[in-house]
This record gives C-alpha cells, sequence and structure tokens, in this order.
C-alpha cells in the first residue's frame, strides 16, 4: 500500500520572495495521528494547502495515496481550514446536505448525532451561529466523513475546554487503521497524548520526525517542552 | 458533478435575483396600470400646452430607464459576486476542495451566471412589452405595420416578420449576456493574480479588456467597412435595416469570439497559475 | 474522565502502571475481560496505538492474555498477581524510604515513626 502523504522536495515561494516551504521531504503511513508542530509563519498551514490543492507548489511535488491533488485526492481528504468557510445565508441542515451531496464517504446520521451531543440545532441558519460554534459545525462536516487523510489545520483553536475535550473524543472515536490524521496546533499540550508522532517543520524545512513515545524516552520530556526548547525565541 | 454545482449556484443566485427581478415587473406593471395605459394619441395631442402629463412621462421614462439600468447592473454584479465569493474568498476553502475540477467550477459559474443574464435580459424586454403594448399602441402598430416595416428598411431582401426580428434581437442579446458574464469571470480571475489588491485588480482587469475590445472591434469595423458611412449628402448609404442586421451579425460574432477566448483564458489561469491565499 | 498522565515518562509505561495498579486494586477480577482497545482509549483519552502498544507489553508480561475472537483477558494466575501486588507494594515502600531520607530520617528512625504512628491511630 501506498503511504498516504509523501512529500518529495515539496516547495513553496509566494511572490518570489522567500520560500515558505523549502525541499520539504515527508513521508506519512495510515493508522497514525500526527502532530503537525511549528512556530507562526513556518509553513505549516502552506503544507496543509499544497495537501489541498490550494496551491500550486512551485517546486518538488506532494503525493496523496500516490496521486498529485485532485479530484481522486480531494474524494479521500477531509479538511478542516483554519477559518470559517460557510456560506452563512445557509442553514445547519443545508449544509449537512450540502456535504452529503458532494462527499460520497459523508455519513450524515454521524453528522445529526453529533449536531445533537452539541447541542446544535439543524434549523437555524449559520449566521446566528457564535464563532466557536461555527468551528464545532465545522469539525463535525469533516469528521462525518469516512475520509483516508484527515486534514485539520488549529481543530482545538477557538472553542471552549469542554468543547476541546469532544473534540479530541471524536478524533479519537473516528480513528481506524486505515485513515491517517495530520493535525496542526499551537495548544500542544492538550493534545499531546493523542498523538502517535509530532513533525516540527521549521523555517519551511523537517526539524523533527519521531513518534511522542521515542521522544520521553530518549529526551526525557514533553513535547511541549521539546517545542519550547527547540523553538526557543 | 457538475449538475450538483449548477444547483447549488442557481439556488444562491436565485435569492437576491428574483427579488430584484420582481421589482422590476412590478413597478412595469404599475407604470401600465397608472400611467402609459392612460395615454392615447389623442390625450397626448391636446395636452399639449402646460399639461402636466409630457412632464410626467418623462420623468416615468428617466425613472424607469434608472431603474431598469440598475437592475441589470445588479445583476452582473451579483453573478459576479457570488462567483468571487464561492471560489476565492473563505468559502474558496470549501468549494475548492470538492471533489470537482476546476473546470467544472468555471462551467457551472459560467452556466448558472449564463442562465440568470439570459433571464435578466429577457425580463428587460418583457417588462418593456408590459409598459409600452398599450392596446392603443399595439393598435396602431398593426394597422401600419407595413409602413414601418418599409420606413425601416425591411423590405425585399430584408423582408421578415417582427417576430423573427424580435427572436434574432433576443438570440443575440442572450448571446451578449453571456458573453458579459464570462468578461466579468475573467476580470476576477485575473484580478487573484495581483495578490494584495485583488478586487483592485480585478476592476482594473475589467477596464483593461473592454478597453481592448472596443479597440479590436472599431479597427474591424472600420476595416471591414460596416460602420455606417455618411455619403457626401449626409444620408447614410444603408438602409436602418441592413445597419441593424451588420451591428446585430457583427456584435454577435464578436460577443462570440471574445467569449470563447475570455473562457479559454480563464480556464488556463485557474488551472495553471492561481493560489487560494 | 481522562487518567492523569506525567510529561516526561513515555505514555505507554504510564498507561501499564495505570492498568496494573487497577488490576491490583481489583477493578478488574482475575479472568475478567478487559474493555477493547478503542475503549480504553477513550477512556484515558489517549491514543488507541499507545494503548495497544500498553496492552501487548502486558501481554508479554503475562499479566492479560488474548483470545483471537473475544478480546482481552486478565491472567488467572493468582500467584502472579500475587506477585505483582507485592512487587508494587515493595516499590511504594521503596519510594517511601526514599522521602524519608531525604527528610533527614535513618531507616530504624522512619521504621519507629511508623511504629508510633500506627499506634497512635489504634
Amino acid at each position: 500500500m501506498k503511504p498516504i502523504l509523501e512529500c518529495r522536495e515539496l516547495s513553496k515561494k509566494y511572490n518570489n520572495i522567500s520560500y515558505a516551504l523549502n525541499s520539504l521531504n515527508l513521508t506519512l503511513e495510515r493508522g497514525q495521528i500526527v502532530g503537525l508542530l511549528g512556530p507562526n509563519g513556518s509553513g505549516k498551514t502552506t503544507l496543509i494547502k499544497l495537501i489541498n490543492g490550494l496551491l500550486i507548489p512551485t517546486g518538488g511535488e506532494v503525493l496523496i495515496d500516490g496521486m498529485a491533488p485532485g479530484v481522486k485526492t480531494k474524494k479521500i481528504v477531509s479538511y478542516l481550514p483554519e477559518r470559517t468557510y460557510l456560506d452563512e445565508s445557509m442553514k445547519v441542515k443545508d449544509i449537512i446536505s450540502y456535504f452529503a451531496d458532494f462527499y460520497d464517504d459523508f455519513v450524515t446520521e454521524r453528522a445529526y448525532q453529533m449536531l445533537r451531543d452539541l447541542e446544535i440545532r439543524a434549523e437555524v441558519r449559520l449566521r446566528t451561529l457564535s464563532k466557536g460554534t461555527k468551528e464545532k459545525l465545522q469539525l463535525i462536516l469533516v469528521m462525518s466523513r469516512d475520509a483516508s487523510l484527515y486534514v485539520l489545520d488549529e481543530p482545538i483553536g477557538g472553542v471552549d475546554p469542554a468543547a476541546r475535550d469532544y473534540i479530541l473524543r471524536t478524533i479519537l472515536t473516528n480513528y481506524n487503521e486505515d485513515a491517517a490524521i495530520l493535525l496542526s496546533t499551537h495548544l500542544i499540550h492538550d493534545i499531546e497524548n493523542i498523538l502517535d508522532r509530532v513533525v516540527f517543520i521549521r523555517q519551511g524545512q523537517l526539524a523533527l520526525n519521531a513518534t511522542v513515545d521515542e521522544i520521553r524516552m530518549e529526551q526525557g520530556k514533553s513535547i511541549d517542552s521539546l517545542f519550547r526548547e527547540v523553538f526557543r525565541c | 458533478m457538475l449538475g450538483k454545482l449548477i444547483k447549488y449556484d442557481i439556488k444562491s443566485l436565485n435569492r437576491f435575483l428574483i427579488i430584484i427581478h420582481g421589482v422590476l415587473l412590478l413597478s412595469a406593471v404599475l407604470i401600465r396600470i397608472f400611467f402609459t395605459e392612460k395615454i392615447t394619441a389623442e390625450s397626448l395631442l391636446e395636452s399639449e400646452t402646460g399639461s402636466a402629463i409630457p412632464f410626467m412621462l418623462v420623468m416615468t421614462i428617466i425613472l424607469y430607464s434608472l431603474l431598469v439600468t440598475c437592475i441589470s447592473f445588479a445583476t452582473g454584479l451579483i453573478i459576479t459576486v457570488r462567483f468571487y465569493k464561492n471560489l476565492f474568498s473563505d468559502e474558496g476553502y470549501l468549494s475548492q476542495t470538492l471533489p470537482v475540477t476546476r473546470g467544472q467550477h468555471l462551467l457551472s459559474k459560467t452556466i448558472s451566471g449564463g442562465i440568470w443574464s439570459c433571464i435578466d435580459t429577457f425580463l428587460v424586454f418583457l417588462s418593456l412589452y408590459i409598459v409600452l403594448a398599450t392596446p392603443d399602441i399595439t393598435g396602431l402598430f398593426r394597422q401600419y405595420a407595413p409602413e414601418i416595416q418599409a420606413e425601416l428598411g425591411f423590405t425585399g431582401s430584408y423582408q421578415m416578420s417582427f417576430a423573427v426580428i424580435t427572436a434574432v434581437f433576443l438570440l443575440s442579446s442572450f448571446i451578449g449576456a453571456i458573453s458579459n458574464v464570462i468578461m466579468y469571470y475573467t476580470s476576477v480571475i485575473l484580478g487573484q493574480l495581483f495578490s494584495g489588491h485583488r478586487v483592485v485588480g480585478a476592476v482594473a482587469a475589467y477596464f483593461a479588456i473592454t478597453g481592448v475590445l472596443a479597440i479590436l472591434s472599431s479597427a474591424v469595423m472600420l476595416i471591414s467597412g460596416i460602420f455606417p458611412m455618411m455619403t457626401g449628402d449626409g444620408i447614410m448609404s444603408i438602409s436602418p435595416a441592413g445597419y441593424m442586421k451588420n451591428m446585430i451579425l457583427f456584435t454577435t460574432i464578436l460577443s462570440i469570439v471574445s467569449g470563447a477566448g475570455l473562457y479559454a483564458l480563464s480556464y488556463w489561469v485557474m488551472n495553471k497559475k492561481l493560489n487560494l491565499v | 474522565m481522562s487518567w492523569e498522565l506525567d510529561n516526561d515518562r513515555p505514555i505507554y509505561l504510564q498507561l501499564m502502571d495505570r492498568i496494573r495498579q487497577d488490576i491490583i486494586a481489583s477493578l478488574y477480577r482475575p479472568g475478567e475481560k478487559l474493555p477493547s482497545v478503542r475503549e480504553l482509549a477513550l477512556i484515558a483519552s489517549v491514543n488507541p496505538n499507545t494503548m495497544q502498544k500498553a496492552l501487548s507489553e502486558l501481554e508479554r508480561e503475562g499479566l492479560v492474555y488474548s483470545q483471537r475472537t473475544s478480546g482481552r483477558f486478565i491472567t488467572e494466575d493468582e500467584k502472579m498477581l500475587k506477585q505483582l501486588k507485592d512487587e508494587l507494594a515493595f516499590e511504594q515502600i521503596r519510594k517511601f524510604f526514599e522521602q524519608m531520607k531525604q527528610l533527614g530520617f535513618q531507616e530504624e528512625e522512619t521504621l519507629s515513626l511508623i511504629q508510633k504512628t500506627l499506634k497512635r491511630e489504634a
């Protein structure tokens, strides 16, 4: 089986100025929850956008299950951007049928179950939801798919601790051996225990790629403290 | 997938466009009931001096044309904004990660925008008809149809019924409307290449495209000689019908050619150049 | 409720400790079936692979055994459980003496303090 994600010499330059991503080589296998960590501006979001075909690489290539980003990869990648991308004029139930319409792997019942758990009503317009609730709704949409690769950009950034726990549990519940979850965050401490592996990115390049327990075994410290050390300002 | 995209695009456009075209038709009906219906040839002649009708008539015509212009402009704007918002604002993060190609997005938007642009054109004609086609006027028109036709030059080889003339005119307008939509989209897409000034870039691109098209079309018209030449006596060298035929033919071909060219350009830029930042 | 975990030790080792303790504390009886990896991972709020690793290690130690289709069970080997209990007890006591030493008490002193405390409480 091909690796679910493979970056070969992947580079991205904006406006011909400086590299946001510089010859990145990275391979991720299925069945893992991977933390993508790095300070602001290190290239995390650039990498995530390249995986989703929102950016065109300046050099190198990114392969999802052996394929360059396109219709086929978009069918198997479930992406949560760091911003709200919902059409505010829609109702909650409209956006759910929208997802069900376009994604064959979308499980509508699961989405409604999670809406009930988080007490979001299906009849309301998105415009009336708070920012935190919109973020929860987006995560529900993304996690209601049976995708092969989940790419979550700051999934727990803007929500309260109770919802954060629910989100982490949702991620754990949906985890399966054939899928991989790549999630970027700066709240390392909160998610450290659910990760298999962490990937540190610095100035567009790979700084570290190891399992959480390897790091703890060898360094005797948490990812959080290692991160603070590696990226000390 | 294309069908689904079109369905959602049309649905989204419907929200505003149905309302404003409702306003258009309603105001046409009101003008007809309270105004044009009451005007007869006699009343116009009788009220020549000092009566309020001519003044009111002028005002109504001005306001009505203003309304029609605004609604057509708003239609174009709404279609263009939908294109921009759905693909290149935050919503683009969802649209562009749907399992469809960028080409399908462009096609879906062109079809949905094109359909509404044609509906707009048709409804503008319809509203004109509602306002103007009072029994008095249609009666007069029917009575003098052959004379009017002869006066405009629709005789001999140009002989055709008004139904056919209207159909040709509508068809040509539809093609122009669709071509316009493509031009708006191309402007937005080209604007995306100006990182940091995407909206300003789109407006600039729009003026650049219209400018280039205007220069090109004048050049072609001058060279090909379908430009209406004045003879030495100040008389048109060509009948109004002949002139109209040439103009319609010319603008239609121009619309088709520019529409196709701009569509190809949009397609290429979308696929090869565009980053969603 | 997620489990309390330290930051500096490998997570799977901590999971093993926790499950050992739960067995000693008779949260699970000998021969009883353990929840599935996924359930345990959810209860602990940890990565399922890490939980899997902890359970495999416990299996290697013989504290749990798996039956191919029906899941993982606590060992019925009472001797082993007793031994585990003793080991954990020794470890606790060693730690205690260590801490007392840090407070400046020699082992004899600590012992007599223990006896004093027990008498007072009785």
